[in-house]
């Protein structure tokens, strides 16, 4: 009898020992990041033009930048909304995350595995090519509001990089950039014109509680000429200037982008 | 109280006129003027009288105390005599017997060593060597710490070889729990392995020699088959860039070779299996099944009805034991012996402690009485004193007034007395 107590001591002991060993498995805190891709659906060709980048260069994109490449404790969102003539942010995102530490190499492959987000990727692609057929959805394009939307929605302890897919030549019933660009000095007078106060408001408070968030505009050549890039490029640089916001300009998902 | 040298005046005065002298009468005794009467009557006198009977008093009481005093000596000296007898007697009777015990000791000591030297080593004697039954206070002490150092020491062996050659499938197919589990449960065998071991060194049996060789089994399958499943199915990774791809149909971080089968999963998945199997096995094989009764105990129980015959060493046992109640029994006498002596002694010790006490008592008290017969007769020497002053001024006076009258001088003689306080204590009725 006295054996048989010791023995079950004894597991009960070991048992014990084993859940106080949950600080080596158990994450105190999972770290976040996320990715949102604004797409610019305004125009076919437009469109086409970014999906041949996406599907060039976004594998090597984000291989190199090791923007989705996450460890234990860590997640990723890669979220996709679209920058068309309606002003509403529709954003579908999908998650990898690693939820535990000390879990085998396969374990944790397969759950750092982009493969959900790409099949998001694919399918919102299908669906915004469908979209850029729709006399609806290319009537005009609403850029700037959109992407305050964006951000305003996103969580303020992560890290958020907002990715712009456009030849950001917004038409808009505020702001027409075809019929003329703005002098760079009234950029805060097309900023109160073209964002909603709430917006703004609500930006500025983000703002200053210390959101982290980075823009990246990926600048399309306006399709049909009608524009000068490099204007409608001062023209945002200055504008966005005026919003602080961190911006950079690339031509295509194979430059070389600092996050 | 001195009064004024004219009241001394005044009474001599009167007393020369009066013819009233002071002197000695026929038999001799002290006959005092009446101006020295009137002095000695004064009522600052009176008090000597009281103080002298005061002290009478006192005198007497302190004889009282004296006598009583020597009532209590003489019966606590003839105590204390006959104390002294007593204890002489029960002494002399406890040191005889502490002669007898000494002598008894001498013997059993000298039959042990006789006993040593012929080799016959006393059970009793032996260095203490742990009997199989005896409790151990201390449960470290209990510890077989050679087989637990010896045991850990293999398990550790065993892991590292394991390690070693499950290294490239540790890495990427195991996690940390995994890891301890496995490492428990080679632990567990390896401890279910080397308790059968054990068991069957005391008892060989069947079930045993099963029950290892399955053991042995098992741990070999924990240490070699996976290594051997990551060789024949092994687990492949893929490339990140075509995990992002937007056009490939799989793009998958990890692809693996189809045809797995479900055993090969479940066993990476559940590698503990073979200790579960081996802790079921134990169980049934340690507490599961009983020892059975062997034929030969049962026939050597029921050939005891013989008679023993005595070895050397219940002979040496039987000797010493006896020695050993002798001198118990020794031991025994003296103690009775001096108890004997302790109550006999205590009503006498008792006695005279109370007679002590009483004597101390009257002591203290003769000291008192002695104290206040001291101050009293300060006291009483001190009016004497007085007196005796008021007296000489008195004859002083009266000297000089006889001298002034030479009609009286000449046929005046006064006796004054020699020792005039003597006659004082005599007026007074002071007992010198």
């Amino acid at each position: 009898m006295k054996k048989q107590i010791t023995i079950l001591g004894l597991a009960l002991a070991i048992a014990f020992t084993l859940s106080s060993c949950n600080s080596l498995i158990e994450c105190d805190s999972i770290s976040q990041r996320q990715a949102t891709f604004l797409i610019d659906v305004s125009d076919k060709k437009l469109f086409a033009d970014i999906e041949n980048d996406l599907n060039t260069n976004f594998p090597v994109f984000m291989q190199k930048s090791g923007l989705g490449n996450i460890s234990p404790c860590q997640s990723f969102s890669l979220g996709f909304g679209q920058l068309s003539s309606k002003e509403e942010l529709n954003i579908t995102s999908a998650t990898i995350s690693i939820s535990r530490k000390g879990q085998s190499k396969k374990k944790e492959w397969e759950q750092a595995s982009p493969a959900p987000l790409v099949r998001l990727m694919k399918q919102k692609l299908s669906d915004y090519k469908q979209l850029a057929d729709e006399p609806q959805v290319t009537a005009g394009s609403n850029i700037c509001n959109v992407l305050l939307k964006a951000i305003n929605q996103s969580n303020p302890d992560t890290e958020n990089y907002f990715f712009i897919f456009s030849d950001m030549v917004e038409n808009n019933a505020q702001l027409n950039l075809y019929k003329g660009i703005p002098d760079k000095k009234n950029a805060s007078q097309v900023i109160e014109k073209i964002i909603e106060p709430s917006v703004l408001q609500k930006f500025s408070g983000l703002q200053k509680s210390g959101i982290q968030a980075k823009v990246i505009i990926v600048m399309k050549t306006e399709p049909n000429g009608k524009t000068n890039q490099r204007v409608v490029k001062d023209f945002w640089i200055a504008v966005f200037g005026e919003l602080k916001l961190d911006v950079v300009f690339i031509d295509n998902l194979s430059n070389h982008v600092e996050l | 109280m001195i009064k004024t040298t004219l009241h001394y005046y005044n009474l001599a005065y009167r007393d020369v006129k009066l013819n009233s002298t002071p002197y000695y009468n026929n038999e001799g005794s002290y006959q005092w003027s009446n101006g020295q009467l009137e002095i000695l009557n004064h009522p600052q006198f009176d008090e000597l009288r009281k103080l002298y009977s005061e002290i009478d008093q006192l005198e007497t009481k302190k004889n009282m105390q004296l006598r009583e005093m020597l009532a209590y000596q003489n019966p606590s000296n003839s105590l204390k005599k006959e104390s002294e007898t007593l204890t002489k007697v029960w002494q002399s009777e406890i040191d005889d017997e502490q002669l007898i015990l000494k002598d008894l000791k001498t013997e059993l000591k000298q039959f042990d060593e006789d006993m040593f030297n012929r080799g016959h080593y006393i059970e009793e004697d032996r260095p203490a060597e742990s009997k199989p039954n005896e409790k151990k206070s201390n449960w470290f002490q209990r510890i077989n710490w050679k087989v637990a150092f010896s045991f850990f020491s293999v398990w550790l062996l065993l892991e590292i070889f394991m390690t070693f050659i499950q290294w490239s499938s540790l890495q990427n197919d195991r996690s940390i729990e995994e890891i301890l589990i496995r490492s428990f449960s080679l632990a567990v065998m390896l401890l279910f392995f080397h308790l059968i071991l054990n068991k069957n060194k005391e008892n060989k049996r069947g079930i045993y020699i099963v029950f290892i060789t399955v053991n042995l089994l098992m741990i070999s399958t924990m240490m070699f088959l996976p290594p051997l499943l990551f060789h024949i199915f092994p687990v492949i990774s893929g490339s990140t860039t075509s995990a992002w791809s937007l056009t490939e149909e799989t793009a998958t971080t990890i692809t693996q070779q189809n045809g797995i089968p479900s055993w090969v999963a479940f066993y990476r998945n559940n590698e503990w299996v073979p200790a579960l199997l081996c802790s079921l096995f134990f169980m049934i094989v340690y507490f599961g099944i009983k020892k059975p009764i062997d034929p030969k105990e049962n026939s050597v129980r029921e050939a005891e009805p013989e008679v023993k015959l005595k070895t050397v060493q219940d002979e040496i046992r039987e000797k010493r034991n006896h020695l050993k109640t002798k001198i118990k029994e020794s031991e025994n006498r003296i103690e009775d012996t001096r108890n004997k002596q302790a109550s006999a002694l205590t009503p006498n010790t008792t006695h005279i402690a109370n007679m002590l006490e009483k004597l101390e008592a009257a002591k203290a008290e003769i000291l008192a009485v002695d104290n206040k017969i001291t101050e009293l007769k300060t006291k009483i020497n001190a009016l004497l004193k007085a007196a005796i002053k008021e007296l000489k001024l008195y004859k002083t006076e009266f000297l000089d007034i006889l001298r002034n009258d030479p009609v009286k001088s000449s046929f005046v003689t006064p006796e004054w007395a020699d020792d005039e306080d003597n006659n004082i204590m005599k007026y007074f009725g002071i007992k010198i």
